[in-house]
């Protein structure tokens, strides 16, 4: 059972680098569906399992394998998107527990509950993404700073769409991979 | 559509050279170091000494500089970007020239270069270690170093583990995503045309197939490990053990003399 879990935590970790490559090409926001294989993380692995996937996502980015949008490398610490990546651990975190939560009272989950599990969890990628973002922007990077609405404008507002949509994305696949015989939990 | 063009799995640039034929644990230890003693050695004196280190390294483990520079691109444009802000915004006496309101003062241009290219360096130092060091040689190198940590319940061996799992599935995996949708697309799929939801719903066709078979290679290689006896890292045996001989004492011994060096440098300026 052990071997399985170990396969489960790498193969979710490739799961989000192959969603850091599937982007739809849309002007303005880039809508990659990294968020959207972080949260079928949480839904499908639970809150441990799902959030070292995450985990080892980065820590494999950060040896140089190029799963990161932008590559991979030690230095993607000082990129300054990389706050999102520490926010899918908290993300598939966060899914899974309430996840858990969810299916301790006995009924049978509903998208509803899903989906509610899945936007908890974008909350937490935002929380650290931008908390890295700004601090990127006014702390280490040279120059006079950006002010928070900025940050929240090119941080939060303009992709925040996208990931609502990933959210009930996530839910109906997670539902359906759940009613098949393909995943029997690890 | 090409989604997945262009994957190399990592930098890593084989050659023969001292620097790739040091034990990984070395080259983590000392890249760590570094990146320490840039942030704190920002002087132009100092950060000239880092560069003609970064450049030996470079030359001596036969990476291109071509490489070396396009590791850096992303990061590059950020650093001018913001280089420029703070010529224009830091304020000073000196004006050198002026565009309208904009005025770069020499204060500014010399902020902006320091914080530039102390950045600029630190980008290309580690970039450095992913060329000369395989992912799997780093990740050897990391269950080592992190050994000590497993009493405190860190999965040491378990991250290498899947590393090696995750370095042979990359390749596998991000063909196979490409194929299914190759294979819809060659159905009627259209991911480019429509609105945000319709593409996303584009999508679906997608990934129920994806997941069915990673679902499915999943299994398959978990039976096969254990079949073969796969039980964890407890009393596993190394096909190549890492050795740590004199030619990481004296890398390490050069490395510290260089930096203490530098930093006497830096004090002194």
């Amino acid at each position: 059972m052990k071997t399985r879990r170990l396969i489960y935590i790498s193969i979710f970790a490739i799961l989000t680098a192959i969603g850091a490559r599937i982007a739809v090409p849309l002007p303005l926001v880039p809508f990659t569906l990294q968020t959207m294989f972080c949260m079928l993380a949480g839904l499908l692995l639970g809150a441990r399992y799902g959030a070292a996937s995450q985990a080892f996502y980065m820590f494999m980015g950060l040896l140089g394998v190029p799963v990161f949008t932008g590559g991979g490398g030690l230095s993607s610490v000082f990129m300054p998107s990389f706050g999102y990546v520490i926010g899918f651990i908290a993300c598939a975190w966060i899914t899974g527990t309430i996840t858990k939560k969810i299916s301790d009272t006995g009924r049978a989950p509903r998208t509803r509950d899903y989906l509610a599990a899945s936007l908890a969890g974008v909350g937490g990628v935002y929380i650290f993404g931008l908390l890295h973002l700004y601090i990127i922007v006014n702390f280490w990077m040279p120059g006079n700073g950006m002010p928070l609405m900025k940050v929240l404008s090119i941080g939060f507002f303009s992709t925040i769409g996208g990931d609502i949509i990933k959210a009930f994305l996530s839910s109906a696949i997670a539902l359906r991979i759940r009613r098949t015989s393909v995943f029997s939990g690890i | 559509m090409s989604l997945i063009k262009g994957v190399t799995l990592g930098q890593y640039i084989p050659a023969d050279s001292f620097i790739h034929k040091l034990d990984p644990r070395c080259k983590l230890l000392i890249t760590v170091l570094s990146m320490i003693l840039i942030f704190i050695s920002g002087s132009f004196p100092a950060m000239a000494m880092w560069a003609s280190l970064i450049i030996f390294t470079a030359k001596r483990s036969q990476i291109p500089a071509k490489a070396l520079i396009k590791s850096a691109k992303p990061i590059l444009v950020l650093i001018i970007f913001t280089s420029l802000l703070n010529i224009f915004f830091t304020g000073g006496s000196n004006i050198i020239f002026s565009i309208g309101p904009l005025k770069a003062s020499v204060e500014g241009t010399v902020t902006a270069l320091r914080m530039g290219l102390r950045l600029y360096l630190l980008v290309l130092f580690t970039a450095l270690l992913t060329f000369t060091t395989s992912p799997s040689e780093l990740s050897d190198g990391l269950e080592a170093a992190f050994g000590p940590l497993t009493r405190f319940g860190f999965p040491a061996h378990e991250v290498a583990m899947m590393m090696t799992i995750a370095l042979r599935f990359i390749p596998t995996l991000f063909e196979e995503t490409e194929r299914i949708i190759n294979a819809q697309v060659s159905r009627g799929a259209d991911f480019v045309s429509g609105g945000l939801i319709k593409r996303a719903k584009a999508y679906i066709p997608v990934l129920i197939p994806l997941f069915v078979l990673v679902f499915k290679r999943a299994d398959t290689l978990a039976s096969a490990m254990e079949a073969r006896c796969y039980r964890g890292g407890k009393g596993r045996v190394r096909m190549y053990p890492l050795t740590w001989g004199s030619a990481e004492n004296k890398a390490l011994t050069a490395f510290v003399v260089f930096s203490a060096a530098v930093i006497s440098l830096n004090r002194c300026m």
